[in-house]
């Protein structure tokens, strides 16, 4: 049996997340929203790069 | 060095992600060099971001853990068997204190899979984020 998610999904979460601008390791500037509009995304916030 | 296990098991589940049309993409706090000395020591084969601002980490609601907590012996079990598989603690980045999280994100904004991590060694299993969006499709 899998173990339930720790958290119940926000409404809106996806809306607050979409307009947020972070780096891409080339340097460039991408806008989250722009990473699920064609397909569902994982989308992991890692601790650290360490 | 949880954070290198974890990414050690996207890398592997990549594959099954790409199967499943499914998008990735994973979120750090260091900076830019930090990010891309990282991505190339850990060989990470899928999309990877930096957030300096931790404005993405705010709006999911991520953690913070407690130093205390290096004392638990659950969490000094868990280095050990982290450790015990070749991820060993590397240099200590800045914001290391926050806590990671997972979601599933669909092109219509609904959010099947939410996990916010409640301790350092706290990780979302990703087949069982994968699989939420069975259930929801059903």
């Amino acid at each position: 049996m899998w173990p339930m998610p720790q958290v119940e999904p926000t409404n809106d979460l996806a809306q607050r997340l979409a307009p947020i601008s972070v780096t891409a390791l080339d340097g460039s500037a991408v806008e989250l929203g722009s990473l699920w509009d064609q397909r569902p995304l994982l989308l992991v916030h890692l601790r650290h790069f360490g | 060095m949880f954070c290198r296990e974890h990414v050690a098991q996207l890398r592997d589940f990549k594959e099954e992600l790409d199967r499943r049309d499914v998008a990735v993409a994973a979120m750090g706090t260091g900076d830019l060099m930090y990010a891309q000395d990282f991505a190339e020591d850990k060989r990470v084969n899928f999309p990877l971001f930096v957030d300096e601002a931790k404005a993405s980490y705010k709006a999911v609601g991520t953690r913070k853990g407690s130093s205390r907590n290096f004392l638990k012996p659950s969490l000094i079990a868990s280095a050990a068997r982290v450790t015990a598989k070749g991820h060993i603690q590397g240099k200590l980045g800045p914001a290391h204190m926050v806590l990671g999280a997972t979601h599933i994100i669909r092109p219509d904004g609904t959010v099947p899979f939410a996990w916010i991590n409640d301790d350092f060694d706290d990780n979302a299993d990703f087949a069982v984020a994968l699989a939420s969006l069975d259930e929801q499709a059903q």
